[in-house]
């Protein structure tokens, strides 16, 4: 240490004399609240990609619906449960149309009418012995089972039954042609605009009583009766004798493809022949729209009464928090079902039903950072130079919560898409003419057996939404509270 | 502590009291409450009008209603089950406990260890794995989780029973009583086990990473003692409220579950009161709801400040 005691001052120069020495101007800008937190965001990769794909799946909501042709009043019974057929891909194997037909009897797939390459592969099949008439067993068990008709011995049928791989898009088609009860009922005008060359087999007359206006039932002597009555008068005008065809038509072409050619339905059709690339969008919007409006009312509410709460403090808070205590205890299941009962499901019923007791979480949060800040000294010093209370309530204490508001509501809106759902699949809420995702996936349920795409489809988007809105939150989450980093 | 515990089940009583109250008053006043149900006898229509008093005022009502459950233990007489509620409550509690019992025990070991092993391993392969699998089946909606387990383990490869089986079926099969609960008990296990890993692994990170756990090292203990005896207590003292809450949240049953796999506890049997307009079941169920709410609220705040009595002290209200 001694030899730096004693340094000789010839050994030091100047930098410089002549001029005073000032601070730097800041040539950054500023960073702020916001600045610090996306910085700190950008930096989670995982979060970033979840945010991208969350984006996506907003915008695809919006404009889904318009990337192809069908719409949700598109429902054509005879198209149900087809496959999905995705272009490209179609060549590689995955989604190309074909389905699995389980139980089939295996001469009905010889038909000539069939289309080549319908029947992509016979997957297994098995002989089963049936017996038209009565079966007579031999009770020494010396001689087989025999068959008896009228008594007469006959022998026992035999059929063949298999699993087949179809290429579901043809079957479709031939059976929507060839199928027993498959022709259409045409009446005049119908049929004479349809193009002659689709017409299979020879068209048969009939007449059939048809109702030119509205079915109504009406109580005829305590008896509930349908009656035609006219669209206008309302007079029952019974119903007219009309004569119709029955025309077989080869089906994609009836629908005005071109011959050989049919469409592409990209995740295939539910058990009503809409289209799910069409129907799953439709859903996002429903669950985007709810999340969004009940996140924005539970903010607005929660952060006007927590604000109230936790400023005025003493009986107003105590009062306050009794009846946010009682409102707590109400289950949502009941709020949501006495709405319900009450009032049908209306999008808005929904929004209230999620509201009415939805905004204390929040008006917790903003109470306690209200409780926090309040009694700090800057907060005096506002208040003596003459602050009111809702400027301070603004604009010197409200800023302090956002970081926590705004991560509360990315947790709160995949809570209420996650409960949505739910509910919509229990059919406790159900928009009727509005599909939800909730919906899809529980009629995907129901027909998931044979059709497993109604319920894959739905189940892949909403854990996609999510799980990336999860990500996302927990990104958000360590942007705006850096110091809970790490803990979860 | 007792005045504590005291006072808050005298709350807790007037909560559920104004609670049924707003309850009782919306279900009678719904438009077609008092309405006779399509296909039931008119003389037992009028004898149960009579008996409950629908056609009184409401608040009349309310006394009958409160009079029955004193003196003879009625609380309403379900049209579509032709009993009294309460009567199938005690039928359909039994099923929903014996399904949801199984996740209950199952998952707290496997939830626990994972969540341990996750915080001792911190950020190497085995915790990110771990997180991985928590956040996804966290995020994924269990009815999601439930009906594809359904599809691929009932249907395609076809390992176990797809659907509960009923009372007919397990007396042809007693097996089946065994192998048809095994899909729904997975089901749920998988989120409960989700849960508690995330839970235990973030309490035990932040005691890990406070400073007590410092000095623990520095006096001489090693790793392994520091944690068992340390880590591991404090970072169970958040966690035991939760568990206990868990367990009265068992009888409740899952509305999702039990529709899923037709099973017919009291999720099951709320739906078909709730599409059959029964009314005076779905409030029975109602309240049930509520109650066992209010009693997992409680249960939780007890006994969080029994084993935590700084949350005694500094969380009274006043």
């Amino acid at each position: 240490m001694d030899e730096f005691k004693n340094l000789d001052k010839s050994k030091f120069t100047l930098v410089q004399s002549d001029k005073i020495i000032y601070d730097q101007a800041m040539t950054d800008k500023p960073i702020g609240y916001f600045k610090d937190a996306w910085i700190r965001f950008k930096r989670n990769r995982v979060s970033v990609v979840a945010f991208i794909i969350l984006t996506s799946l907003i915008i695809l909501s919006i404009i889904g619906p318009y990337f192809n042709k069908w719409t949700y009043d598109d429902k054509n019974i005879r198209l149900k449960e087809i496959p999905p057929r995705i272009e490209v891909l179609e060549d590689w194997g995955i989604f190309d149309g074909t389905k699995v037909l389980e139980n089939r009897r295996l001469s009905d797939f010889y038909d000539p009418n069939l289309p080549e390459g319908t029947v992509v592969e016979i997957l297994n099949n098995w002989t089963e012995s049936k017996c038209e008439g009565n079966i007579v067993v031999d009770e020494t068990g010396e001689t087989p089972d025999k068959c008896y008709a009228a008594g007469v011995e006959i022998p026992f049928t035999e059929t063949t039954y298999a699993d087949i791989l179809v290429d579901y898009y043809l079957y479709v088609n031939y059976v929507n042609t060839y199928g027993d009860d498959k022709f259409l009922s045409l009446t005049q005008e119908e049929f004479d605009a349809v193009n002659p060359d689709v017409i299979v087999g020879s068209p048969v007359a009939f007449t059939s009583d048809v109702c030119l206006g509205t079915i109504v039932d009406v109580e005829v002597a305590g008896v509930i009766e349908e009656q035609c009555h006219d669209n206008e008068t309302g007079a029952n005008i019974g119903y007219t004798e009309v004569s119709m065809w029955k025309v077989r038509v080869l089906y994609w072409q009836y629908l005005g493809y071109e011959e050989g050619g049919y469409p592409y339905f990209w995740f295939g059709t539910d058990s009503q022949g809409r289209d799910l690339f069409t129907l799953i969008w439709l859903g996002a919007r429903i669950s985007f729209v709810v999340a969004f409006s009940v996140a924005f009312i539970n903010i607005i509410i929660g952060v006007i009464l927590g604000a109230i709460s936790g400023y005025y403090g003493a009986l107003t808070d105590l009062i306050l928090q009794r009846v946010f205590e009682i409102i707590s205890g109400i289950p949502f299941l009941a709020v949501l079902t006495l709405l319900t009962l009450r009032f049908g499901t209306s999008f808005w019923i929904v929004v209230i039903a999620f509201t009415l007791t939805g905004w204390i979480g929040i008006s917790r949060t903003v109470r306690a950072q209200f409780f926090r800040y309040k009694s700090r000294e800057y907060v005096l010093a506002a208040r003596t130079l003459g602050a009111k209370d809702a400027r301070l309530m603004a604009r010197h204490i409200f800023p302090n919560a956002i970081g926590t508001i705004v991560t509360s509501v990315v947790l709160i809106i995949p809570g209420v898409i996650f409960t949505e759902a739910t509910f919509s699949f229990l059919g406790i809420i159900d928009y009727g003419a509005t599909i939800s995702i909730g919906k899809i996936l529980s009629n995907g349920q129901q027909v998931m057996q044979h059709s497993p795409h109604v319920l894959l489809f739905p189940a892949v988007f909403i854990s996609l939404l999510m799980l990336s809105f999860n990500m996302f939150g927990n990104g958000l989450r360590d942007a705006f509270n850096p110091s809970l980093r790490g803990v979860e | 502590m007792v005045r504590y515990i005291l006072q808050r089940i005298g709350l807790m009583i007037i909560t559920a009291f104004i609670i049924t109250i707003i309850v009782f008053v919306m279900i009678h006043m719904m438009p077609n409450f008092n309405k006779p149900q399509l296909g039931i006898d008119p003389e037992q229509w009028e004898i149960i009008q009579d008996r409950e008093g629908y056609n009184k005022p409401i608040p009349e009502q309310f006394q009958i209603w409160i009079k029955n459950i004193a003196l003879r233990g009625e609380f309403g007489w379900s049209v579509t089950k032709n009993s009294d509620v309460i009567a199938v409550l005690k039928d359909r509690i039994p099923v929903s406990v014996k399904v949801n019992i199984y996740p209950f025990f199952i998952s707290i070991p496997i939830g626990f260890s994972l969540g341990i092993w996750a915080a001792l391993r911190k950020n190497k392969p085995d915790d990110h794995l771990i997180s991985i699998g928590v956040i996804f089946f966290i995020s994924v909606p269990s009815f999601v989780v439930a009906t594809l387990m359904q599809y691929y383990l009932g249907y395609v490869w076809d390992l176990f029973p797809p659907l509960y089986a009923a009372r007919i079926d397990v007396v042809d099969n007693p097996e089946l009583a065994y192998t048809s609960i095994v899909l729904p008990v997975l089901a749920m296990t998988t989120g409960s086990v989700a849960v508690l890993t995330r839970y235990t692994r973030a309490e035990l990170t932040e005691v890990l990473t406070s400073e007590f756990m410092l000095l623990c090292r520095t006096k001489g203990l090693t790793r392994r003692q520091s944690t068992v005896r340390h880590a591991m207590r404090n970072s169970m003292v958040p966690l035991a409220p939760i568990i206990i809450g868990g367990l009265v949240s068992v009888l409740a049953g899952s509305l999702i579950i039990e529709r899923i796999f037709r099973i017919p506890g009291i999720g099951g049997v709320y739906l078909e009161a709730f599409t059959g307009r029964d009314y005076p079941l779905v409030m029975m169920l109602l309240l049930f709801y509520m109650v066992i709410g209010l009693v997992t609220t409680l249960v939780v705040d007890i006994s969080y400040s029994i084993v935590d009595p700084r949350i005694r002290l500094g969380g009274g209200k006043k």
